[in-house]
């Protein structure tokens, strides 16, 4: 339990969904109930946040190489995980699908970008 | 009165509390010669019945195969090829290990990687099952396994000693659902059993914990310490962990041996008119008989391997044995 990684999941978590979840309640397509919106926030994190944190850190140990990897990894994931879970069963618009991927893509990014200021700043 | 095909079934005339009786004094006997005498009794319970709880597993999952896989045929395909891809794969390890000269920081990650393979071919398993009819809504166990994978890249072994751990209790669970299934009379009965394993797993640890270590002098007492994870929990004796593990596993046989073919089965294991695979067509039921026999021939070589070199053959076996394990997963799936 001395890992410092440990205090990365158990607050980075909380943090992440903060702000990702308001970002997917607003920016999910209308097709999408509010309570599927505000599950999507908490679960896709859930999904992802563990590997991003526990598990790429031991296979990257160039900080740039685990960010580009991360990054791309976390919204592609989502992306996929919402698809099956959800995407793939319901009639929509194209650009409904396309506001989907584009909200989830913009929560990754915005605590992608909340992360690396609370980093700069020596906050964490 | 209609006749029924279930009519035909030799019903065992015993009631629920009998059975309920005889397994929770196989599970208190089972408790005292653990926490006694761990590593006779390990010794002991691997060469009795390590063979034919395998034999039965095989004989139970056959029952539950169905005749035609139409559109299961993907679920049961992928489960095989996992189970053969994982076994492999984890039987290779040691010997890759030793000819690539491998630091304990590269046995670590070898494990982690082939952990994460483990709980993702559950996890897809899982949402395989998830999706057939009846869909249940189990979206949970996705972030569950991708935190257990996580986890594991942090505490690797932690996650290999669950397996060891957590295995013998699977049992148990598919048990619960073939009594749900065939005797549902039977399952308060059950239920009061099952709270009295961890009622005797605390009085073993309550009593053992910090009891004297377990002799380590032969390579044999070593393996049987190692197995039950005391090279990684050395806060606790190794007379507790041995104990807590032969207990355990003593339960899991009684389990296959006893109590699932008298509710799982009902017909006398060697009679195939449950197995539906054999209805489908002569090929399929000569397949079904040449595998039991195989089995009992593999069985009876296991008795011979243990009498001849004990230590080899657990080593062996165990490695093997992880087929047993991961087939589980698949039929408990299936059974939910």
């Amino acid at each position: 339990m001395d890992s410092p990684l440990w205090k990365y999941l158990l607050l980075g978590y909380p943090l992440t969904v903060l702000i990702e979840a308001p970002i997917l309640f607003f920016a999910l397509s209308s097709r999408h109930s509010w309570q599927r919106k505000l599950g999507a926030g908490l679960w896709l994190t859930a999904c992802t946040y563990p590997i991003v944190i526990l598990v790429l850190p031991a296979c990257f140990t160039n900080r740039i190489t685990y960010l580009a990897v991360a990054e791309t990894f976390a919204p592609g994931a989502e992306c996929l995980l919402f698809w099956l879970a959800f995407g793939r069963h319901m009639h929509g618009m194209r650009w409904q699908h396309v506001r989907d991927y584009s909200a989830i893509i913009i929560a990754n990014l915005a605590s992608f970008a909340v992360g690396e200021v609370i980093g700069r700043m020596g906050w964490w | 009165m209609k006749y029924t095909p279930h009519m035909m079934r030799i019903e065992p005339r015993v009631s629920g509390p009998v059975v309920a009786a005889l397994m929770l004094a196989v599970t208190v006997l089972a408790a005292l010669f653990a926490g006694w005498t761990p590593l006779i009794f390990s010794i002991v319970i691997v060469f009795l019945f390590a063979g034919p709880h395998n034999w039965l597993e095989a004989r139970y999952f056959l029952t539950r195969l169905p005749g035609r896989f139409g559109k299961l045929r993907g679920f049961f395909l992928f489960s095989a090829l996992g189970i053969v891809a994982l076994t492999a794969s984890f039987a290779v390890l040691p010997w890759l290990g030793e000819r690539l000269h491998w630091e304990a920081a590269t046995w670590t990650t070898a494990l982690a990687v082939w952990n994460t393979l483990l709980v993702g071919w559950i996890a897809v398993l899982v949402q395989w099952r998830m999706r057939q009819s009846p869909r249940r809504d189990w979206g949970w166990t996705l972030p569950v396994a991708f935190l257990v994978i996580g986890l594991n890249w942090l505490y690797p072994f932690v996650v290999s000693i669950a397996v060891v751990y957590l295995h013998p209790l699977v049992a148990l669970w598919l048990l619960d659902r073939e009594l749900l299934r065939s005797r549902p009379t039977w399952r308060p009965a059950y239920h009061a059993c099952l709270a009295a394993l961890p009622l005797l797993l605390a009085v073993l640890w309550w009593r053992l914990w910090d009891a004297p270590p377990l002799p380590g002098d032969t390579e044999l007492f070593r393996a049987i310490v190692q197995h039950a994870g005391a090279q990684f929990l050395t806060g606790v004796s190794s007379h507790a962990l041995v104990a807590t593990h032969t207990f355990l596993e003593m339960v899991h046989y009684a389990v296959w041996i006893i109590a699932i073919p008298l509710v799982g089965l009902r017909i006398a294991p060697w009679k195939l008119s449950n197995v539906p695979l054999t209805k489908h067509s002569t090929a399929w039921r000569r397949i079904i008989v040449a595998v039991l026999v195989a089995g009992l021939g593999i069985s009876a070589v296991l008795w011979l391997g243990f009498l001849a070199d004990y230590s080899t053959t657990r080593y062996i076996y165990f490695t093997v044995a992880l087929v047993h394990v991961l087939a589980e997963v698949p039929f408990l799936l299936r059974a939910l």
